[in-house]
């Protein structure tokens, strides 16, 4: 009994190898299954011109919903269309029952240096007035905007592809051990 | 930004969704690389790894650069991206010969269980021919090429970046297909002559030819995404159209005719041997024998686990003796300030250590604990503590009884305080929590006072059964370093004990030692070998379930029947705990007690957790066992099918209560601060200042926490389905009937994970918290 049980420790250490060849491809496809290319710089909310200053409003969320959101802008010079890039832009987001909240937009954050860009997390549905305040050259200019948040997601469409993954890998598995028995009946 | 260049060439985005794939691919392909040019370095020579790894930085370029932050304002810098992802970097990869090398640099097993029985299979064969067809390459080449230039779907990928991974995916998988046949990276077989693939890349160049004249001459923009882009370098959206398709028709083309004239030179020329197609077939004398030696013996060489005792400073820390001593010290001294504030604070859960600490720290911790390392609480017990002290006054000369040798009064208080919990309220009840503490107390010292060995961690205590069943699956477990040792040991000090340390009060035999299961992590063993054969190894998550084909059967301990019980009790109570947190069950809860007297709602709830954790299991136990019969034709003894079974649901179970205690762990996390401020204040400690509540009455909206808690529920999920695979194929039946014996208990399985997902959604009652109502998740995003 004991020399079974002394085999059964020695195959510990393989056991545990075994379990890294399963799991493996497991991590390899949760980090897979969340490839996704970001949107070049989203899609425009809106275009304004206010004196010398020409700004776009871009968004990767279509359509924007509640919870964490990027919002970019491109300020340009309305004449010879250049980006302005040592500008400060400042957000407010307002909505009719009071909430405020307010945030700087900057290029640190951004991906594409161009734009000035803001991570924010609007917590409710519906409409937010949009108060952007772009300082520069000693000249400010505020650009007010509404903004529609549509409602949130289900959290069945929010997650689905973390509910399909343990369903996908079963049935991988599933197909991966017929074929694993059709072929040791074959060697038999 | 300095200037608007700089600004431009810094836009780049090092995504790790990116970056890791690519890193594992990357790494993959070195390791098989490596293997490979030993045995045959003229196939897999330097200019194949050099080509390979172009290919793949071409492909993180293409993705990470300044052109995919700008592919979105211009169709020139978008075209270049797609021509970089459809005619560089395939043809580059495939000329790394990539299928071996990556083959073979994974895991071994992993290539021989896992993938090896795909390439065996006749229909994916047949599938696999069909598909790298020539005809079937350019096919789905051109079709995509088409299909994603079309201004609607284009639009799509512009719109939505989900859809725009999509479009690059397509553009890569097809490219690879479509430079196959022209590449043929070995072992690619020929399914077409070799002259056939000029007209294949000539049709091609038509194609291109005719969608980019297309571009360059259509008088209007097709994407209007690029009408309304910011036109930074000074073109118009009509401009920078006709731009992108002479870029796509010059560049097309160059790429598509060089490889024609080589071909036609090729086929022209009088040599057998390819300009594209080097031969690579190596005689089988050429391999090198020591290398298969090296290789076999690498095979048959047994891995040395982990061991932690080994480590530099863990390992000494953990060595010491006193260790455990002062870590039970602690966590006693800890118990005591507990029972004193719940006993003499104030009786509001939320401001009281008794409904904070034990409840939302330690439970979450606890789970932490065992995920990350091993049974840590038994390890720092504080029952344990008192009981060595009792010892010294009470005789323990009994022998616990041999018909109480089981699991069932653990079971029987396990249920009591999993209904005692809803029906008391303990996490709001501090007295009631700091009375349960003083009752345990007591219970280990009059149990291990009386009789003999570590029989209330064995037999009585339901914090150790649960954490006894979860430490199956965590990554450390006490065992033996080398069974060589063991063999010549005559003295079993480990289980025995000798004059100057104990041996195992739980009488468990390390060389017998299974699992993690009975085992406190009290080191007793580990002090009292004397050949230091006793260490803390490391193995990975599920290792300890998963290993079965090895064991015995009349070894294994699950195939006691309490053995299996405990744990559905356990995976039940996971769920049935996690959901009596939710807003509509504390609703009920309250009509209920509010219609009637003290004593029937507590009745109703013992009859409704009699129904959630013994009358529904049951019967969901038993059809499962019934219909596992009748699909796989088998009998066996429902004791048995359960008993072999319910482990297979351990890892399930334990991901609910991780899932759920992490919940609380991460929102309620500083509600330790204001109630230590508070307990401080009470004792005349005011060093600590005044208690900051905010910090308890406001939760932190974590939005990745839903995304977590669906990942470890998965993860049981996957374990446990793998582990019923491997029971049910451990009876040796057909495939047919080996699924099933597996489905009924995989049905089981999933109807649990669907109930767990529900639970995770539903707005709960924030616990240990000053929070009014409850949180509702889906209202927050």
């Amino acid at each position: 009994m004991v020399r079974e049980q002394m085999t059964r420790a020695k195959s510990n250490g393989a056991s545990a190898h075994h379990l890294v060849n399963r799991v493996l491809p497991i991590i390899v496809s949760i980090l897979t299954m969340g490839i996704g290319v970001r949107a070049d710089g989203g899609n425009v909310l809106w275009q304004r011109t206010m004196g010398s200053t020409t700004v776009t409003a871009f968004t990767t969320q279509n359509p924007l919903r509640p919870g964490p959101a990027d919002i970019s802008f491109l300020v340009e010079n309305s004449e010879q269309l250049r980006p302005i890039l040592d500008a400060q832009v400042f957000v407010t987001f307002q909505r009719e029952t009071g909430v405020t909240m307010r945030t700087e937009a900057t290029h640190a954050q951004a991906r594409n240096k161009l734009l000035y860009c803001t991570l924010i997390d609007l917590p409710q549905p519906g409409r937010w007035k949009m108060t952007l305040l772009v300082v520069h050259a000693a000249e400010r200019i505020e650009f007010v905007s509404d903004l529609a948040l549509s409602q949130p997601q289900s959290p069945l469409s929010a997650h689905w592809k973390l509910m399909a993954f343990p369903f996908a890998i079963a049935i991988l598995f599933i197909l991966q051990q017929g074929f694993a028995w059709k072929k040791d009946a074959v060697h038999r | 930004m300095d200037t608007i260049s700089d600004a431009v060439f810094s836009s780049w985005d090092l995504n790790p969704w990116l970056l890791i794939p690519a890193l594992v691919t990357g790494v993959l392909y070195a390791r098989g690389w490596r293997r490979l040019h030993k045995r045959a370095p003229h196939r897999f020579g330097f200019t194949r790894l050099t080509s390979f790894y172009a290919g793949l930085i071409t492909i993180l370029f293409a993705l990470m650069s300044p052109l995919d932050a700008f592919a979105g304002w211009l169709l020139t810098v978008h075209m270049i991206q797609h021509l970089l992802l459809m005619m560089v970097a395939p043809p580059l990869i495939l000329n790394g010969n990539p299928y071996l090398p990556l083959l073979a640099g994974m895991p071994r097993r992993f290539l021989k269980d896992g993938i090896a029985p795909f390439f065996a299979s006749v229909t994916l064969r047949k599938v696999g021919r069909f598909v790298t067809h020539p005809v079937f390459c350019w096919t789905a080449f051109g079709f995509t090429s088409i299909a994603w230039h079309t201004p609607p779907m284009y639009q799509l990928a512009l719109s939505f970046a989900t859809w725009h991974a999509v479009e690059h995916l397509c553009f890569l998988t097809t490219a690879l297909l479509f430079w196959s046949p022209i590449i043929q990276p070995y072992p690619f077989v020929q399914q077409m002559p070799r002259w056939a693939m000029i007209p294949y890349l000539f049709l091609a160049d038509f194609q291109n030819t005719a969608l980019s004249a297309f571009l360059v001459f259509y008088e209007r923009v097709l994407y209007p995404a690029y009408e309304t882009a910011p036109h930074i370098t000074g073109m118009t959206a009509l401009e920078d159209q006709a731009s992108a398709g002479a870029i796509m028709w010059v560049a097309g083309s160059i790429f598509f005719l060089i490889p024609v004239g080589l071909i036609t030179i090729e086929v022209l020329s009088r040599k057998r041997t390819p300009l594209l197609r080097k031969r690579l077939v190596l005689p089988p004398a050429q391999l090198s024998e020591r290398t298969e030696r090296q290789l076999r013996k690498r095979r048959r060489r047994p891995r040395a686990p982990l061991d932690l005792l080994s480590l530099p400073l863990i390992g000494s820390v953990l060595r010491w003796p006193h260790f455990r001593r002062w870590v039970q010290a602690v966590t006693f001294l800890l118990a005591i300030i507990v029972v004193a504030d719940g006993l003499f604070g104030p009786q509001m859960g939320a401001m009281n250590l008794a409904g904070v600490l034990p409840w939302t720290h330690w439970r979450g911790l606890s789970a932490i604990a065992l995920l990350a390392l091993g049974n840590v609480f038994c390890m720092a017990c504080p029952f344990n503590f008192v009981r060595d002290f009792g010892r010294r006054l009470l005789p323990a000369s009994w022998v616990w009884p041999r018909r109480l040798r089981s699991k069932w009064i653990a079971i029987s208080l396990l249920f009591v305080f999993f209904w005692a919990y809803e029906a008391f309220g303990l996490w709001d009840s501090p007295r009631w929590t700091a009375w349960m503490i003083v009752g345990y107390f007591t219970a280990a010292l009059i149990v291990d006072g009386l009789f003999k060995g570590a029989s209330f961690c064995k037999y009585v205590c339901p914090i150790g059964q649960y954490q006894f069943i979860q430490s199956l699956i965590s990554p450390v477990e006490v065992g033996v370093r080398s069974l060589n040792v063991c063999r010549t040991c005559q003295t079993h000090d480990c289980l025995r004990g000798n004059d100057q340390q104990r041996g195992c009060e739980l009488q468990l035999f390390q060389p017998q030692k299974t699992s993690n299961m009975d085992c406190t992590f009290c080191l007793d063993c580990v002090h009292a070998c004397p050949h230091q054969n006793v260490s803390l190894l490391a193995t990975l998550p599920g290792t300890q379930v998963v290993r079965i084909e090895g064991r015995k059967r009349s070894l294994r301990w699950f195939r006691r029947f309490d053995g299996a019980v405990l744990i559905f009790l356990l995976v039940f109570a996971a769920f049935v705990n996690a959901g009596s947190m939710m807003l509509s069950v504390q609703r009920h809860e309250q009509t209920l007690q509010m219609t009637l007297q003290g004593g029937s709602f507590h009745l109703i709830l013992l009859v409704s957790f009699l129904l959630a954790l013994v009358v529904v299991p049951s019967m969901l136990v038993a059809g499962s066992v019934s219909l596992a019969k009748i699909l796989s034709g088998r009998h066996i003894r429902w004791r048995e099918s359960v008993s072999t079974f319910a482990q297979a649901f351990v890892p399930l179970g334990f991901s609910m209560w991780l899932a759920h205690f992490s919940y609380h762990l991460v929102n309620g996390v500083l509600t330790a601060v204001p109630v230590i401020q508070r307990a401080a204040r009470s004792a005349g400690l005011n060093i600590l200042g005044k208690p900051d509540w905010s910090l308890s009455a406001s939760m932190i909206n974590f939005d990745w926490l839903p995304s977590v808690q669906l990942l470890v529920l998965a993860l049981g999920l996957l374990l446990t389905l793998y582990i019923g695979w491997r029971l049910a194929s451990s009876f040796r039946l057909k495939f047919a009937r080996t699924l099933g014996m597996a489905a009924p208990w995989a049905v089981l399985a999933l109807v649990l994970y669907v109930a767990g997902v529900w639970i995770i959604f539903q707005p709960m009652q924030m616990r240990g918290m000053m929070i009014d109502g409850t949180t509702e998740w889906c209202v927050s995003k």
